[in-house]
């Protein structure tokens, strides 16, 4: 993801457009360059390569964009942490302190002395103290994206990083075909985003989503999770995305406009349409391994209620007599809870089972919950996520 | 009195999202503070108006406030300690000042008792801002120890409301539009980065009647400390470390120490600074106005020889900052105060790391993770490590009252970290002198740099406005 001072656009009145590079011509060359000395670089540590990639850095016509492109590549990179020297660090300084009682006028015989009595060299101790600063970890594998590639994920992350400073965020998908949209609706729920779904009389998808600045707990990882979000947005044959925003910058005290679609020319990625998160793939495959004669999978059936809402639970369990799904509401999910128990109240999405965060019921503002005889009969708690024991006794009490 | 009716055509407060609605505002008593919404067909006024509205309209037009949350409070203190006479004078004339203003005071001088007065004198929910989570941290502490009541703090992973709440300024910007109506008395630690834009946000998303802003600097380079007094109030108080020295804190003396490069890097120093300076003159950089850095970075990444300068003004600035004899002087300096608690403070991490691997002392910097960064506070308030390198993290508020002996290595040209770190060593203790000896290279623009952060009572020189140097 690009940072504040990478972040690149322009605000026109009450409206904010990222700023888009070409994927041919001299940035192209740029991202290659890059890329190529990222990929020589392989058991350098960080200081040595952040210094030597100030240069090529430098020669791009806008450091601005350099510094962006050069932050995605890093961001895909991966190092390998050097050990972690505290102890040693412990044993270093306890001698230290021992020898300060003993008046030394010349700071190398002291180091030395220091040394010795860690049998180390002088250097080794230099070395070794600090050899654990994260400047020190050793780039192992490097980004593996191609020169337009690179182009392509850095035009996204202009778009994802307005979208880090969100408020509200209206998704207009007019993709028909439902695999794609049952596929959209998971990563929508994978993310764990806040959103109303509904269905408009054209068949248009329309999503409203809550942005960050709208949500209090952990902000910024949801923050991060809408701008994954993007990506698989993208990958409709034809979509619209409108939110407000803060300017990053502050250039406004109001919120402006971001309006992005498919002439934007972001290109989606498949990846974050089929992502299913790992601990939703060991639940479904733990599920199965305890209960045999149960199918499990992320396959659930969207549920439509009134008004055209749109219900896209987590899971699908199908045990000998019934088809459960189930809706897990995370730490974010509090006020759709409220909701949905007002929906099921009346007559609607009779076959949901519903996975609650405990820190929701905690809430002052939704404590009110935590006695509603329904969660007793339809519901669950969880900590941070479902547990299958937890699942298993809720369907067995159907 | 307030007038509480049900029907929908009564003026009615609101709080929501940061900001208060009003319906059927009366324009000619509070038109000055609201603007007219177009998407809600409602007027709107920032939270922080709350006061003057509810002012404007008491006893004069009908009204309903749904705004109000906080509570009123008993509080009181576990052992009550008696005030030093200007905590005393402070008090009184934030109270005078109907609760609202901005006290000045040094570091050391007893800032958070004052605070702790305040809120007992207020009794009403209090939130209380601090830069950063060790801050928050020591806040929350002392709070809980003199009032006896559980402490909310929002920051560095703890999200736990209370009557009585720290937060770091981060935190506040991201509760306060869900939170603001909940506190009847804002205090703002450091209350200097308040009026930075962002940050001011979280006074003005707040209701709160009372506020109380604390600091021994509040004057900002930027010149936006004009904008506390309307984001807390006037400066009520200020009292100068020259005023309380020797009574209230320690004594101190404060060193200059020129020191001669040795001959080798001198010469490097020269030619280093003099390929910095010749681009800086061809290129007409102005330092002085106020994109002069960004100026220089941009020249510099344009031109052929762009990539020797940076490193020429690099060198020559790594060169004066830690010379071999000013690393000499630092050891001598430690060695002659070894019976002591000492801090040296670095203006960058690369120094500070070069004087603990050369000395072998422990570093505290941003990149120490917290368990570590406690520990080495922990050690160094106990004794068990007497010397402690850092560079910017121990700046402000952190307290670490058994320090006596503070070495400026390198620093900013702003008064202000010279006048924080001051303040780490000034914790009062019987019969002590603390010591800050600053090391200068001769010679070089340190001189310059040095200079401008003495500009201040403190070092025995007026006041002017706060400016970077270099």
């Amino acid at each position: 993801m690009l940072n504040k001072e990478t972040l690149r656009y322009k605000i026109d009145g009450d409206a904010i457009k990222p700023t888009f590079i070409g994927s041919k011509g001299t940035l192209l060359d740029l991202s290659n360059q890059l890329l190529v000395f990222w990929q020589s670089k392989l058991q350098e540590t960080r200081a040595v390569i952040n210094d030597e990639i100030t240069p090529y850095l430098y020669r791009a016509r806008n450091l601005q964009v350099s510094r962006g492109l050069n932050k995605l590549i890093e961001d895909r990179s991966e190092f390998t942490e050097p050990a972690n020297q505290k102890e040693f660090r412990e044993r270093a300084f306890a001698i230290s302190t021992a020898a300060l009682s003993q008046p030394c006028a010349d700071l190398r015989e002291h180091h030395k002395q220091l040394a010795q009595q860690l049998n180390l060299s002088s250097k080794q101790l230099y070395d070794q103290l600090y050899a654990d600063l994260p400047q020190a970890s050793v780039l192992s594998k490097a980004c593996d994206l191609s020169g337009t590639q690179l182009i392509q994920t850095y035009n996204m992350a202009q778009a994802q990083g307005l979208l880090l400073y969100a408020s509200q965020v209206d998704v207009a998908i007019a993709e028909t075909d439902t695999n794609f949209r049952r596929k959209l609706l998971k990563a929508l729920r994978f993310q764990r985003l806040l959103a109303k779904i509904k269905q408009d009389d054209a068949g248009n998808l329309l999503l409203s989503v809550s942005g960050p600045s709208a949500v209090l707990d952990q902000h910024q990882r949801y923050g991060l999770q809408l701008a994954l979000f993007l990506p698989a947005i993208a990958c409709a044959g034809d979509w619209a995305v409108t939110a407000q925003v803060r300017c990053p910058h502050k250039e406004r005290r109001n919120p402006v406009q971001l309006f992005l679609d498919k002439s934007s020319g972001l290109v989606g990625q498949n990846k974050f349409l089929g992502y299913v998160p790992e601990e939703i793939e060991v639940l479904i495959k733990t599920l199965g391994e305890k209960n045999p004669d149960w199918q499990c999978d992320d396959q659930a059936p969207l549920l439509v209620v009134d008004k055209g809402e749109i219900i896209a639970p987590d899971l699908r369990i199908q045990t000998d007599d019934n088809v459960h799904v189930i809706e897990f509401f995370h730490r974010w999910h509090a006020l759709p809870l409220r909701r949905r128990l007002e929906q099921i109240k009346q007559g609607q999405a009779k076959q949901l089972l519903l996975g609650i965060d405990r820190s929701i019921l905690k809430r002052k503002e939704f404590a009110d919950l935590a006695g509603d005889p329904l969660l007793e009969e339809r519901g669950f708690l969880f900590s941070n996520f479902p547990s299958p024991s937890a699942i298993r006794k809720c369907i067995k009490a159907q | 009195m307030q007038f509480l009716y049900e029907t929908a055509d009564v003026q009615t407060l609101r709080f929501d999202d940061g900001t208060l609605i009003i319906n059927d505002a009366d324009l000619n008593l509070i038109g000055e503070y609201v603007v007219w919404d177009a998407r809600i067909k409602q007027h709107r006024a920032q939270a922080m108006a709350y006061e003057p509205i509810v002012r404007a309209l008491h006893g004069k037009s009908e009204y309903t406030d749904e705004v109000k949350q906080y509570q009123s409070l008993s509080l009181k203190e576990d052992k009550p300690l008696a005030m030093r006479p200007y905590q005393r004078q402070s008090l009184a004339r934030w109270l005078d000042h109907k609760k609202r203003g901005v006290i000045v005071l040094p570091t050391g001088a007893g800032k958070t008792y004052v605070a702790v007065q305040a809120i007992l004198a207020a009794q009403r929910s209090t939130i209380i801002l601090a830069p950063t989570i060790d801050l928050v941290q020591q806040w929350a502490a002392d709070l809980e120890a003199r009032l006896q009541v559980p402490i909310g703090q929002y920051g560095g992973g703890e999200k736990n409301l209370q009557d009585i709440t720290v937060a770091t300024y981060d935190s506040g910007i991201l509760i306060m539009p869900h939170y603001g109506d909940r506190f009847g008395l804002l205090i703002c630690d450091e209350c200097h980065h308040l009026p930075s834009d962002m940050t001011s946000l979280v006074a003005e998303a707040c209701i709160a009647p009372f506020r109380l802003g604390l600091s021994a600097t509040p004057e900002r380079t930027d010149g936006q400390h004009g904008r506390l007094e309307e984001l807390l109030g006037p400066i009520v108080h200020r009292s100068d470390i020259t005023e309380l020295e020797g009574e209230y804190l320690a004594n101190y003396q404060a060193e200059v120490l020129e020191i001669a490069m040795d001959e080798d890097e001198f010469a490097a120093y020269n030619a280093n600074r003099q390929i910095y300076l010749d681009f800086v003159r061809s290129e007409h950089i102005n330092f002085s106005s106020p994109d002069g850095w960004q100026q220089f970075i941009s020249k510099a990444a344009r031109s052929a020889n762009g990539r020797a300068v940076m490193t020429a003004y690099r060198e020559q600035k790594r060169l004066a900052r830690a010379s071999q004899a000013k690393l000499r002087v630092c050891w001598e300096l430690i060695q002659d105060h070894r019976d002591e608690r000492i801090i040296v403070f670095t203006d960058d991490n690369a120094t500070a790391y070069e004087l603990g691997r050369r000395m072998v002392f422990p570093v505290l910097t941003h990149n120490t993770k917290s368990a570590e960064r406690k520990h080495m506070l922990n050690q160094f308030r106990s004794g068990v490590w007497p010397v402690l390198v850092t560079s910017r993290v121990l700046n402000e508020g952190v307290d670490v009252p058994e320090a006596s002996v503070g070495i400026v290595v390198s620093g900013s040209g702003t008064v202000r970290e010279h006048v924080q770190r001051l303040g780490r060593i000034l914790r009062p203790a019987q019969g002590k002198v603390a010591i800050l000896y600053e090391l200068i290279s001769a010679g070089t623009a340190e001189s310059y740099t040095s200079e401008r952060r003495r500009s201040h009572v403190a070092f025995g020189q007026q006041e002017q406005d706060f400016e970077d140097a270099e």
